[in-house]
């Protein structure tokens, strides 16, 4: 039945009354005659039927015979929703253009491009190197050439071994195999050096595997103090230089401080919105406003939304701005509530500065009320490995072979160096 | 036991101990409708010969033998081919006329 109610919805047909006498005559001629009628309904003498646009030329004979007046009163279908439409053919034509230019530059265009086998180099970086040998979104795909860019990469990132290209349609696929660790860093005894606080601690252990401990567990030490000396005096005499190697481990802190008056004014929005639009296509934006439509003095959120055809890729979308209008309201805040949303604000901030290999072994909120303000602080203690490899001074080593440290830092923890 | 006149049709017409005989089913060989109802909702009608009266609310039928009469609602002659009819409705009474 959907089927059939499909077809005649495409070939188009006429919803007609017939008004008479005998109804009953009209629809048993229509049958015989084989005239298709459907839908027949009934309302005070007149029914209303469903019949192919090709049919009712034939209704004619059949009304004279009945005497009956057969009317259209609606046309429905395919064919006449697109006779209404005709005048409209020009927007239809612009329709099938933008189909055909959007399908062309989806198909030929690069749309993404997929980086496998990264570990240690950020993507980030190699994107932006693949884009300065012109492998990017939105470029032709038939104009990358694999074995340039291949090259050029491999100049370009000394961290590279080998790299892939492969262009499957509109994506590109970059295969990686990175240099391995020991040939990018120094092997133990090529060099001699020193290892260096890179920061400031207090040691908490020492695991060394080459060189002259200069500091012990519980020593506090400044950034750039020596902690694992290059330089190794000889029971027979003299010295050797050679590549101070290990893991120091001090406790660091990192901490974070502001002021937080108890009277302060606050952003309350009216309400108030304006919005402006832009489209994105393929990585460029374009106004739906002009610079004037800009509101000043209002605060402002942006949204985009960009269909892509694969996950990192160029694509289309549009771009919402949003502006609120707000005033500033004065307000005021009790001591407590003051050191919450200190201690709310600052702890992502702090957590920021603590490095990736760090462990977080305390956090410490502290507050310090200073008059009708108060000086939130977020500590976090942590255990790091704060050795850095440094070149050692050799002006610094006296003609007898002997280290004096005295001379620069003044620390006298260094003066001792442990056995 | 003699049969009054009036039960005379009751009997089976010659027709139709044929048709028993060989096995033809009746509607074709007596000209009967084929009747097929949906509930009070949907009804079919194969081998029918014409429409006596059509309304709304009253649906007669000819058929060769006999003719069918339905009384209903709203109802509404959805298909018709030569074969069959097909009508929706809310029926209330399905009577056979003679």
């Amino acid at each position: 039945m959907l089927f059939i109610r499909i077809l005649n919805y495409l070939k188009g047909y006429l919803v007609i009354t017939v008004g008479g006498r005998f109804p009953e005559r009209f629809i048993n001629i229509c049958v015989r005659r084989g005239i298709r009628l459907w839908n027949v309904s009934s309302e005070g003498g007149v029914f209303t039927c469903g019949i192919a646009v090709r049919d009712f030329p034939l209704l004619r004979d059949v009304a004279r015979i009945t005497g009956s007046r057969p009317r259209i009163a609606e046309r429905r279908g395919l064919p006449f929703l697109l006779r209404r439409y005709r005048r409209r053919s020009a927007a239809a034509i612009l329709g099938i253009v933008l189909f055909a230019a959007i399908l062309y530059l989806a198909s030929t265009r690069v749309t993404n491009v997929d980086i496998v086998g990264n570990e240690r180099i950020p993507e980030d970086t190699l994107r932006a190197q693949l884009g300065e040998c012109g492998v990017r979104p939105g470029v032709e795909a038939a104009d990358i050439e694999p074995d340039r860019v291949r090259n050029e990469m491999i100049m370009k990132n000394d961290q590279l071994a080998w790299v892939g290209v492969n262009v499957r349609g509109s994506r590109v696929y970059i295969e990686i195999v990175e240099r391995l660790d020991s040939e990018s860093v120094p092997h133990i005894t090529d060099e001699e050096c020193n290892l260096v606080a890179a920061k400031d601690g207090v040691i908490a252990r020492l695991e060394v595997k080459q060189g002259q401990t200069m500091v012990r567990k519980g020593d506090g030490v400044r950034a750039g103090d020596v902690l694992v000396s290059g330089v190794m005096d000889s029971v027979y005499g003299g010295y050797r230089l050679v590549h101070a190697y290990g893991d120091v481990f001090a406790s660091t802190e990192y901490s974070m401080s502001r002021e937080y008056p108890l009277n302060y004014t606050e952003k309350v929005y009216t309400g108030n919105e304006k919005k402006l639009y832009a489209v994105k296509l393929f990585g460029r934006e374009f106004d739906l406003y002009t610079k004037g439509m800009v509101p000043e003095g209002f605060d402002e959120e942006r949204n985009e939304s960009c269909f892509t055809f694969t996950e990192n890729g160029a694509g289309f979308g549009g771009v919402c701005r949003i502006f609120r209008e707000y005033t500033l309201e004065n307000r005021h805040r009790t001591v407590s509530e003051a050191v919450e949303t200190g201690a709310a604000e600052l702890t992502p901030e702090v957590e920021k500065m603590v490095p990736e290999n760090a462990e977080i072994i305390n956090k410490i909120n502290d507050h310090n009320i200073l008059g009708d303000s108060v000086e939130v602080t977020v500590t976090y203690e942590c255990l790091e490995n704060i050795a850095e490899e440094k070149e050692i001074d050799k002006s610094l080593i006296d003609k007898s072979g002997n280290l004096d440290y005295d001379i620069d830092s003044g620390d006298p923890t260094n003066t001792e160096a442990p056995e | 036991m003699a049969k009054k006149r009036g039960e005379r049709e009751e009997a089976p017409t010659l027709k139709e101990k044929i048709a028993d005989a060989v096995d033809i089913s009746k509607n074709i060989m007596l000209g009967m409708p084929l009747v097929t109802m949906v509930g009070d909702r949907e009804l079919t009608i194969e081998n029918y010969a014409g429409i006596i009266e059509y309304g709304d609310e009253i649906i007669r039928i000819k058929c060769k033998a006999v003719n069918v009469s339905i009384v209903g609602k709203n109802m509404e002659l959805k298909t018709m081919t030569e074969e069959f009819l097909y009508i929706t409705g809310r029926f209330k009474c399905f009577s056979f006329e003679y």
